[in-house]
């Protein structure tokens, strides 16, 4: 084996060979080990990122050739994956500290993170659906890890089944693209010559189904909010920054070949979900809800940026989104373990029983602020930077289409840009809600003890924060394109972008995040009448506030066709029980019957034959008897025996 | 030892046998003993003719296709002017059967540790199970028709009396059942065979007889290499040639469908499948196992060796609906396994649903779908056998297997949801696991056969796809029915004897779980030794076929 595949195999390996050695010790202290293992992967994709691409390529069976390669893109995903993970390794100690199942949570973490380093390396379509596959796995097992609450585990289960339906699609994307167009390799994928352009449409349009499982589109995008019944620093990577991600990787890669149909569909979905999502977001009233729905909708921002032709884009906004997100939910993480201890009476995630809380959490509070400003997009924040460029290209791209297309181009566009209003008000409503004003519910502990005391909880938030601020990412405050990593991901020279639309651009989305910010306080600043209600907020089932709390009602649709699903399997089994068992036992009465009726003609007709023959021979027989000697009988007996024997011998 | 090889495997049950017969009744462990050895034997030498198989060579005809070919006179007869009648003991392995082969003699040592607790009528029972391991590996070498027929026929015997003596409370009709459409079948069989014996001339035994008595006589032969050949007498009832038309469908066509219509019972295909649940449900843990993990494969095998090695211009006129009925064995029995109660007759409708892929494939003649139909008889083999002994451990304890009986297993026996979930998984095709493979090559076969070789519709392929959801759908429906949420039984006297796995079932699910694994990482170990055989295979039968198609 040669050195470049040792490196891609260790570098894969690393989190489940620390998670392995660490449940070799006792000591809960031996998972401090596994961050560390993270750290060498960090500095391995550091130090190798000049020397892309490497690859190592086998035979795996019949004519498909797997491979695995780290060039530009995905070293630098695997390092973001390496970066976010080993936050979550660490923050996992503390959150998880007291949980008997601690063994069992860091090997699945680490099995998760091995898939999703796989599936970033995977050079082979095939190679890339076995880790998409294993990424989904791994995320049922981490959602119900609480196993024996029955709710959790149910949500485990729809989760992968919504997925499932997706993966489907993305099967059968996959396979016509392997074996029909003979595309297969992930890391240079090229338009095919020749072919049927309406089956390379459909392939396409089957990836970008399988997409929008993993990452959460419409109509799939149900399962995500599912998905929070998962330890937290688990919601964190994977719901959040890591495997959701996965939809938006698959389509930047594979943008080449898809038709500008389903680059149409693509970004109509992207848009729709951004709204759809973003608009759910204001009403829920569990703290993961809330930064479940923002997933999405940022998700949907994504997948609006690789519809209008941007994929660069989309992949700055994934990195950014993976910071400011991945340290929400940690912060989210960091204060329903704080509820938990204070009042173990009451649902530790819902913002109904916060307020006030920075007094209690200084830190969590202040990462929340800043990791929400940069999912609000506000300036000086790395949110502001990414969200900005997609809606550049958005306004770009609807400014160049046909004008039959143009509706729909500036429907897109505008979804975009209201989603972009939504999302600072729901953010301040939620800091508002969970930090600010007082608490609503009794707290039970003493509260002059600290809550944020340990090195795993302080240093992946301030890392998270670290890479929330403009500076980390960019030289230029309000350089959309000024990506440290720009250079580096997409060599070649910035094509010009009209200044006068960038400058409309950057105004209207400061604009909008200074609204949304606006509204958001208004609605919902202490002492409101808002707030002053909300503790006893309950929302209707079938208003129009609890359709959008419920996420639009997905479920319901899920419902239906799960019912539907349950349904035709009843009815399967009934035509196997009524249908082809009553032919088959029809058959076996049949058969008795003829049975019977032969029997009765073999009784009375060829017995009666025999008996009448018998009675005939034995006549003779008596009349012979008087002639001849007694041996004769013998002898025609043995002559009979000889015949028959003979017969049968022929027949056969 | 090596040119025997192949006698030795499928006899050294059958004497050993007639040696248990003289073991007395009451020393049980000797009589478990003896057969665990003579299990374990059977397994060394399959495992050696796999290890000294070499696939390397290319075939140009079916004469070269086979290794480790032994062949002896057997029946001969003179019939003046029609000709010799005769019936070799013709044995030999090509890729296909070989790991079948290979497979068979594995399930069959863990059969003989799954039944090792068996404690009424030992005697009978190993004894019918060695003659059962004599038969199933004798099937799938036989090279000869009339030898494969009586090796089919001696499977449905020891089968009968296994489910109908050891069985659970409804045995009788599920074993009738069993041997009714079993019987059926071989029935159909049977007529094709006979025509086939009075079609085919065996010009190779011919001149082998001419050295001896000097003159060339007409031989017909049951030897399948020539009938693949096709070395058909001019004009005779099943030859290319024949004209003879039965409403309307030519009688070569006819005998294709009764072949498959005869192999899709033992497969099961819907709509000939209802007997497999019932016999399941009734059949001792390691008769299901033998069941589900290799008679099912006989049908497979009957498909491939008997119908399209022999009928190929049939295997590509019956393409499109030999392809709709495996996709409809797919879909129906997924849902039908969805709306099971009893464990084990959901694992046995998923067979159902997870035999479709093997038609779907085989139908595609693509290499991809040929491969992949092989390794899914192997796959399921496997984990089909697992699932079954994961019945096994619930039904051992509880006498019971009623899904909704128990909930929450998971907190009482962590190493048995440990495995169930391993094998849940790797039957519902999860990557990484040899179950994936199988459903992807034949899906790639389903979905390109359009493009390769234009048999049928792509479409077809991809409402196949729409297999992996419900499968995925039932077993994790049942994994958290049966083992999250609180632990709870429904007898409270069961509480004590749930008890994790034992040393037992640990010996029998690790070196499964191993293989499931294995063959999934690395399928190649399966594939490409036998590489060659396959893509001769599909050369042949498309070849051969269309040569058909196209001169009459």
């Amino acid at each position: 084996m040669d050195s470049g595949a040792l490196y891609i195999i260790l570098l894969m390996m690393l989190p489940i060979l620390a998670a392995v050695i660490s449940t070799f010790f006792p000591a809960r202290e031996s998972y401090m080990i596994t961050p560390m293992f993270h750290v060498i992967g960090i500095v391995s994709a550091y130090l190798v990122m000049d020397y892309v691409p490497i690859d190592v390529r086998w035979h795996w069976v019949a004519n498909i050739e797997l491979g695995m390669t780290l060039d530009r893109l995905n070293v630098v995903l695997v390092a973001l994956v390496y970066i976010i993970s080993s936050l979550v390794h660490l923050f996992s100690f503390h959150y998880m500290k007291d949980d008997p199942g601690i063994k069992r949570y860091y090997l699945k973490l680490a099995f998760f993170t091995v898939s999703m380093l796989g599936l970033l390396m995977a050079d082979h379509l095939v190679l890339l659906f076995v880790f998409w596959e294993l990424v989904g796995f791994s995320s049922y097992l981490l959602i119900g890890f609480w196993f024996k609450d029955k709710e959790k585990s149910t949500s485990a289960r729809h989760t992968f089944m919504i997925n499932r339906v997706a993966d489907a699609a993305l099967l059968i994307g996959v396979i016509l693209l392997v074996a029909v167009f003979d595309v297969s390799k992930v890391s240079d994928v090229k338009l095919p010559e020749g072919g049927n352009p309406a089956l390379l449409t459909l392939a396409g349009l089957m990836l970008a189904i399988g997409a929008f499982g993993k990452s959460a589109q419409f109509p799939f995008y149900g399962w995500l909010n599912k998905a929070m019944a998962g330890p937290t620093p688990v919601s964190a990577l994977i719901h959040a920054a890591t495997m959701v991600t996965a939809g938006v990787y698959l389509l930047a890669r594979f943008q080449p070949l898809l038709a500008p149909n389903v680059m149409m569909v693509v970004g109509l979905v992207g848009a729709a979900t951004a709204l759809i999502a973003g608009v759910s977001a204001l009403f829920q009233n569990d703290i993961k809800g809330v930064l479940a729905y923002s997933t999405i909708s940022q998700l949907g921002y994504m997948m609006l940026g690789i519809g209008v032709g941007d994929y660069k884009a989309s992949i700055f906004h994934l990195w950014t989104h993976a910071f400011f997100k991945a340290g929400l939910f940690l912060a989210a993480g960091s204060v329903i373990h704080f509820m938990h201890k204070a009042n173990h009476g009451v649902d530790a995630q819902d913002m109904r029983n916060m307020g006030g809380l920075r007094k209690h959490l200084p830190f969590t509070f202040v990462t929340f602020l800043v990791c929400g400003a940069a999912l609000s997009g506000l300036p000086f924040t790395s949110g502001f930077l990414s969200k900005e460029g997609i809606l550049l290209a958005t306004v770009l791209w609807a400014n160049k289409l046909s004008p039959e297309q143009a509706w729909m181009g500036y429907s897109i566009m505008g979804a975009g840009f209201f989603a972009a209003l939504l999302t600072p008000i729901y953010v301040s409503r939620q800091i508002l809600l969970v930090f600010f004003g007082r608490v609503r519910t009794v707290f039970q502990i003493n509260l002059g003890k600290k809550f944020e005391p340990t090195i795993s909880v302080i240093v992946p938030l301030m890392v998270l924060v670290g890479g929330s601020v403009w500076f980390s990412v960019s030289k230029g405050i309000f350089d959309a394109h000024g990506w440290r990593l720009h250079r580096y991901l997409f060599p070649g020279r910035l094509t010009g972008i009209p200044e006068d639309i960038s400058y409309y651009v950057f105004f209207a989305s400061l604009l909008l995040t200074s609204i949304g910010v606006l509204i958001g306080y208004i609605l919902f600043r202490p002492g409101s009448k808002k707030v002053a209600m909300y503790k006893e907020s309950n929302i209707l089932p079938n208003s129009i506030k609890g359709f959008w709390q419920e996420g639009w009602y997905v479920d319901r649709v899920y419902g239906v066709l799960n019912q539907g699903f349950l349904w035709t399997s009843n009815f399967t089994f009934w035509v196997d029980k009524q249908v082809v068992d009553k032919v088959v036992n029809g058959l076996g009465v049949g058969a008795v019957i003829i049975a019977k009726v032969t029997g009765v003609f073999d009784k009375y007709i060829i017995d009666g034959l025999v008996n009448f023959a018998a009675s005939f021979f034995s006549g003779l027989g008596n009349v012979l008897k008087r002639l001849q000697a007694p041996l004769v009988q013998a002898q025609v007996a043995i002559a009979m025996v000889v015949v028959i024997v003979f017969m049968f011998w022929f027949l056969f | 030892m090596s040119e025997h090889l192949l006698s030795l495997i499928i006899f050294i049950p059958l004497i050993v046998a007639v040696g248990v017969f003289f073991i007395p009744n009451d020393k049980t462990l000797l009589i478990k003993q003896v057969t665990l050895v003579a299990t374990l034997a059977q397994l060394l030498l399959s495992l050696i003719l796999f290890m000294s198989y070499d696939g390397s060579f290319i075939p140009s005809n079916w004469n070269e296709a086979f290794l480790f070919v032994e062949k002896a006179d057997w029946i001969q007869m003179r019939l003046g002017q029609y000709g010799v009648f005769v019936i070799d003991y013709f044995v030999g392995v090509d890729g296909i059967s070989l790991p079948l082969v290979v497979l068979s003699s594995f399930l069959l040592v863990i059969g003989v540790v799954s039944s090792w607790n068996l404690k009424e009528k030992v005697k009978g029972y190993f004894m019918l199970y060695l003659l059962l391991s004599t038969s199933i590996i004798g099937c799938f070498v036989a090279l000869d028709l009339f030898l494969f027929y009586v090796f089919f026929e001696f499977m449905l015997l020891p089968m009968f009396f296994l489910i109908g003596i050891w069985g659970g409370p409804n045995r009788s009709y599920a074993s009738i059942k069993f041997f009714i459409y079993t019987l059926l079948g071989s029935l159909l069989i049977l007529i094709v065979m006979i025509g086939l014996f009075i079609s085919v001339e065996d010009t190779q035994k011919a001149l082998q007889l001419a050295e001896q008595s000097g003159r060339i006589e007409l031989v017909h032969s049951f030897s399948m290499v020539q009938m693949m050949e096709g070395t058909y007498i001019y004009d005779s009832l099943l030859a290319p040639s024949s004209d003879v038309t039965i409403l309307d469908i030519p009688v070569r066509y006819w005998a294709f469908i009764l072949l498959m219509v005869g192999f899709a019972i033992k497969l099961p295909v819907v709509p000939v499948h209802t007997w497999l649940p019932d016999a399941h449900v009734e059949a001792p843990t390691a008769i299901s196992v033998i069941l589900a993990g290799i008679l099912l494969k006989v049908g497979g095998y009957g498909f491939f060796r008997i119908a399209y090695g022999i009928f190929p211009d049939g295997a590509i006129e019956y393409a499109f609906p030999v392809a709709c009925f495996g996709v409809v064995s797919i879909i129906y029995g997924g849902f039908a396994a969805m709306a099971q109660s009893d464990l084990k007759r959901l694992i046995a409708y998923s067979s159902v649903s997870h035999m479709g892929f093997v038609m779907l494939g085989l139908a595609s003649l693509t290499y991809e779908g040929v491969a992949g139909s092989l390794f899914q008889m192997i796959s399921h083999g496997l984990i089909s056998g697992a699932l079954f002994l994961i019945v096994g451990v619930v039904y051992d304890r509880t006498h019971d297997r009623k899904i909704e009986n128990v909930s929450g297993l998971a907190s009482k026996m962590p190493a048995y949801t440990f495995f169930t979930m391993l094998f849940f998984f790797a039957s519902l095709g999860l990557p990484g696991f040899s179950g994936f493979v199988g459903e992807l090559l034949s899906l790639i076969g389903g979905i390109s056969a359009e493009n390769v070789n234009g048999l049928f519709p792509r479409w077809l392929g991809m409402i196949a796809v729409f297999g992996i959801v419900i499968s995925g759908a039932y077993y994790l429906w049942t994994a958290q029915r049966m083992f999250f949420g609180k632990y709870w039984t429904r007898e409270e006297s069961w509480d004590v004897k749930m008890k994790d796995l034992d040393v037992r079932e640990w010996v029998m699910l690790v070196p499964l779980a191993v293989l499931v694994l294995l063959f999934g990482i690395l399928p190649g170990w399966i594939l490409d030794p036998v590489d060659n055989s396959i893509n001769f295979f599909v050369d042949q039968v498309l070849s051969s076929g269309r040569e058909i198609i196209n001169n009459y």
